[in-house]
């Protein structure tokens, strides 16, 4: 990636494609962000507050184009489709829609498979495609996942599911046309791992915040109203303020594989500027288990009584498990998973370089989390 | 325009400050004086006039002005269903009267021998030509109404009165109309000659040996209840402003309590008539014109209905009520008619956002913070309330996918504040199982969890009103019968509310529940004629009847009445729905429009409901 490359970029105002931008600004690239408007904000006050997140003041180097991607046209004019086409060299495809939940199922499904095609249709060209997906496309398995496309027909979820679909069918798309493509595929990814920064408190920080908003609830049950709810559910405060709350989580002995968002986005600017073409794992070989998780959030948030079990909960889970349980379980595969991730196609892409991802812990673990408090688990960070 | 202005004409004329469905006691300026005039709403109807140079200061006008004690009750008792304080027209009103007063006297009413005939008849107080007076008999919020000032306001006080009033009508070739509480939420009640008001018809006499009740013309449903309630029995009454009599006459009456109670003839043991020509009859002389048959036109009245006697049904007095939640129209449709089939229930009714939201929230903001979590974070996109005793309740709850009892129902009305804060709602965005948010939450043993969480009390919710009105709300939300889903129908004090945003336009449609789709091809008709005239609408409700064969369906658009923009798009859309029902029912005829039930509310249920049966 050279100063002068020119690239459009979807998902902008997202997490990933957010940091994406902001690195490729900071490489002196052009970069064209598709935006729609959103809550009453236009795509170009969007951009204006993220590129106020991240400090940066860019000139003639950031370009919003107004877009809908779940048009089939992206809301665009012809002329302006063609104008693009001619101008970029890459096309990042980072929009997605990450729910899991299966009511949203038709909505995940349009957004990651129907808007990525429909950004391929009209504006791939010359350029290279670039498509951002998950290790997890590689869906519902044991063992060891490789840097291609495998058959697989479970998934854990319909987001799973559609970022699978997404890469088979750009796959074939990029391969009728001739067209260049690399599909990146990260785990889970959390804040910077420097300054605890992130756009988004999803994944690794939903168990925290749901946790954090119980104690909360039971400290002003104890402190203000005599306690009477958190007593029924055996909640209790300490001297210190340090809070129990009896909950078990289901363990099945994996492992969670995170990465913090400056390795993504490191990895894949250097994947880029190497012009290679396939498919990337990017993930962490230092991976954390569920207790190691529960260990940071005791020791950060002085919260006790939260533990692993391994099987199903002896008598059932209580009101709080289940209220854990509908928060969550759909992360309980991610956190303890028993896939791996073979990258030794992006190691050997990456061969000389210093990119070692870093493991979360104690320390990385409180910046991200402090970031997250503090800007109210996103309610003050609108783009 | 003036703040007082302004409020005056926003007035819903729902009658709601012509009741005592707070417990604070009625206007004290209208007591015993029964003309709409000296009610808050008159007020604002007077002052709203006078205000725009439509009508002199008059003695009537006067004698309004100085009856008014600015006490402030009807503050509160507006302000809960309408978020408006008429005390503010009512200072305005004095003001104006005073100011002309102070130079000039009242413009006093031409004599007049047709009215000198009426006074004859009903009493010299109790009819009048005093346009201030007539002003508060002139309005009628349906958009398709043109305000027409009648030239005699009269309110007789026995069944002999009105049969004369009748006659003299006829004698003097006046029109006339006959209103109940002071207007109707259907309209149709304006006239240029004579507006009779039923309101001194006050005879209420219980015959609880024979379980049934004496009801006059001039009885509100509300003071039928909490009378009937207070026995130890149940009426079934619709909406509590409403003169049950006329309710009854206008559509029949339909409510939650319709699924096991009926409608039209079914809670009606006998009832007292004045025959257009001024005659009496009772529905049960043999020789009495059939008003139990149905005839599917366009129909007038068969009469002036001055009395009935219905039915009370006894309480087991442990009644109560829980509400179902779901997420998709057909199984919510299914069960409210699963519950009809098997009998289950003292009322069953399926309602929609709109309605829940509006009547569990005491103001027009949170009103909106629950439609939007309602849908959107707990997967509520319906609710099927369900009241009777505890053994029918736990039927019904075993039929049920997840059930919100009378205790979670409570947490989430009065910890509402909290439940549509950004924070709460977020996390229960976050609630992304394979079950809808809302089921999870009801759960057996999640109710500590959730009132640590939502930190429900009266107070918290009374945070909510403006600060001077916030110790009157507490006291309010503190009693069973604002919060207790089973108490709330019997009384209804929160279903005016849906007028809290503007006027309401009400399509009733009877429906076959045995065939989802059609009803919900239905549904999704309204939701176009609204979406294509811009309109503010949403289903509001269907309850089962005839053991869930068939159902009554509400659908309801919504416009601030007083911005003629919006009452003509409203117009737009009042055609449109009518020729969609017209077209639906000719292709459908299973489908009932309430326009053909218009004035023929004494029929029989079977009558309608099983017309093609009788090879019609």
């Amino acid at each position: 990636m050279t100063g002068g490359t020119t690239v459009i970029v979807t998902g902008s105002t997202g997490f990933l494609g957010g940091f994406l931008t902001a690195a490729l600004l900071r490489r002196g690239c052009r970069v064209i962000s598709l935006v729609r408007p959103r809550n009453g904000s236009t795509p170009w006050q969007r951009m204006g507050r993220l590129m106020d997140f991240f400090g940066l003041r860019p000139g003639d180097d950031l370009e919003v184009v107004e877009a809908y991607l779940d048009e089939p046209g992206l809301g665009i004019t012809e002329e302006l489709a063609g104008d693009l086409r001619e101008r970029a060299d890459h096309i990042f495809h980072c929009a997605a829609d990450t729910s899991f939940a299966a009511r949203r199922s038709d909505e995940v499904l349009r957004t990651n498979v129907q808007g990525l095609m429909n950004v391929y249709g009209i504006l791939s060209g010359s350029s290279h495609f670039h498509h951002m997906s998950t290790a997890y496309a590689a869906g519902a398995r044991e063992g060891t996942c490789m840097e291609r496309l495998e058959e697989t027909g479970a998934f854990h979820n319909d987001y799973e599911r559609s970022k699978h679909i997404a890469e088979v069918e750009i796959t074939g798309a990029c391969r009728r046309d001739g067209t260049r493509l690399s599909i990146y595929r990260p785990s889970i990814v959390y804040g910077d791992s420097v300054t605890g920064r992130s756009l988004r408190f999803s994944a690794l920080y939903y168990p925290v915040r749901i946790l954090l908003f119980l104690r909360d609830g039971f400290i002003r049950d104890i402190r203000e109203r005599g306690g009477s709810r958190a007593e029924e559910l055996g909640v209790s405060m300490g001297p210190d303020g340090s809070v129990t709350m009896p909950m078990t989580i289901p363990h099945r002995e994996g492992w969670m594989n995170l990465i913090p968002v400056d390795h993504l986005v490191r990895t894949i600017m250097e994947l880029m500027s190497s012009g290679a073409e396939g498919i990337f794992h990017i993930v962490n070989h230092r991976q954390n288990t569920l207790d190691d998780l529960l260990d940071l959030i005791g020791d950060h948030f002085g919260l006790d009584g939260i533990s692993s079990v391994t099987g199903d909960r002896p008598g059932g889970p209580t009101p709080l498990e289940v209220l854990l349980d509908g928060y969550i379980k759909l992360y309980y595969p991610y956190m303890t998973d028993r896939r791996r991730f073979d990258d030794s196609g992006t190691r050997k892409r990456l061969d000389g370089m210093d990119l070692v991802c870093p493991q979360l812990d104690a320390a990385s673990f409180g910046r991200c989390m402090d970031y997250a408090v503090e800007m109210e688990w996103g309610s003050r960070l609108r783009i | 325009m003036s703040e007082a202005l302004n409020t005056a004409r926003q007035c819903r004329h729902y009658a709601m400050c012509k009741i005592d469905y707070l417990g604070g006691g009625l206007c004290p300026g209208a007591r015993d004086r029964y003309f709409v005039s000296f009610y808050p709403q008159g007020i604002m109807d007077i002052y709203a006039d006078a205000a725009q140079g439509r009508i002199p200061v008059t003695p009537g006008m006067v004698d309004v002005a100085e009856a008014c004690t600015l006490c402030g009750k009807c503050d509160l008792q507006c302000h809960f269903v309408t978020e408006l304080r008429p005390t503010k027209a009512a200072r305005g009103l004095k003001e104006l009267v005073r100011e002309h007063l102070a130079t000039r006297d009242p413009v006093e009413a031409p004599a007049d021998p047709v009215l000198e005939e009426l006074r004859a008849i009903v009493g010299p107080g109790w009819a009048t030509n005093d346009p201030a007076h007539l002003s508060a008999y002139s309005d009628d919020p349906c958009p398709i109404s043109t305000k027409t000032l009648p030239k005699y306001v009269v309110l007789p006080g026995s069944t002999d009165e009105v049969a004369e009033t009748v006659e003299l009508c006829r004698r003097r070739g006046l029109e006339f109309t006959v209103r109940g509480n002071g207007s109707s939420v259907m309209g149709f009640v304006l006239s240029s000659g004579v507006v009779m008001d039923m309101a001194r018809l006050r005879r209420m006499e219980f015959d609880e040996a024979n379980w049934c009740v004496h009801v006059g013309a001039g009885i509100s449903s509300y003071e039928l209840q909490r009378e009937a309630f207070g026995r130890g029995f149940l009426v079934n009454t619709a909406e509590p402003a409403a003169l049950y009599c006329s309710n009854i006459i206008c559509s029949g009456i339909f409510s939650l309590f319709s699924s096991a109670l009926g409608t039209g003839a079914d809670n009606v043991v006998d009832a007292e008539f004045v025959s257009w020509e001024g005659r009496h009859f009772h529905l049960s002389d043999r020789e009495a014109p059939n008003h139990f048959a149905f005839v599917r036109r366009d129909m007038r009245a068969p009469g002036i209905c001055t009395a009935a006697t219905v039915r009370l049904h006894p309480l087991t007095g442990d009644e109560s009520g829980i509400a179902v939640p779901f997420g998709d129209f057909d199984e919510a449709l299914e069960y409210s008619r699963d519950l009809g089939r098997r009998g289950l229930g003292l009322g069953i009714g399926m309602l929609g956002v709109e309605y829940t939201a509006t009547f569990m929230a005491p103001t027009t903001e949170l009103a909106r913070g629950m439609r939007r979590v309602l849908p959107q974070k707990l997967g509520i996109d319906y609710l099927v309330v369900v009241l009777g005793d505890p053994a029918s309740l736990k039927a019904a709850s075993e039929l049920a996918p997840a059930v919100m009892d009378a205790d979670m129902m409570r947490c989430l009305m009065l910890g509402m504040n909290s439940l549509t804060e950004d924070g709460v709602a977020e996390i229960l965005e976050g609630l992304e199982g394979e079950d809808l948010p809302c089921r999870l939450l009801a759960r057996p043993g999640m109710l500590p969890v959730l009132e640590a969480v939502l930190d429900p009390s009266p107070g918290n919710l009374a945070a909510s009103v403006d600060e001077d009105m916030r110790d009157l709300y507490t006291d309010i939300y503190g009693r069973p019968e604002m919060t207790d889903l089973f108490l709330m129908n019997v009384f209804r004090t929160v279903s005016s509310r849906m007028g809290r945003e503007g006027h309401v336009v009400a399509f009733i449609v009877y429906v076959p529940l045995d065939d989802p789709r059609a009803v919900w091809e239905l549904h999704r008709a309204f939701e176009d004629v609204a979406g294509r005239f811009g309109v503010r609408g949403d289903l509001g409700f269907i309850t089962p009847i005839d053991r869930g064969r068939m159902g009554v369906l509400e659908w309801d658009m919504y416009l601030d009445h007083t911005d003629e923009e919006e009452a003509d798009r409203m117009r737009g859309a009042m055609a449109a729905a009518g020729k969609m029902l017209e077209e639906f029912s000719s292709g459908d005829p299973r489908f009932l429009w309430i326009r053909y039930l218009f004035n023929q509310g004494f029929c029989r249920k079977e009558s309608f409901l099983y017309y093609q049966a009788q090879g019609k």
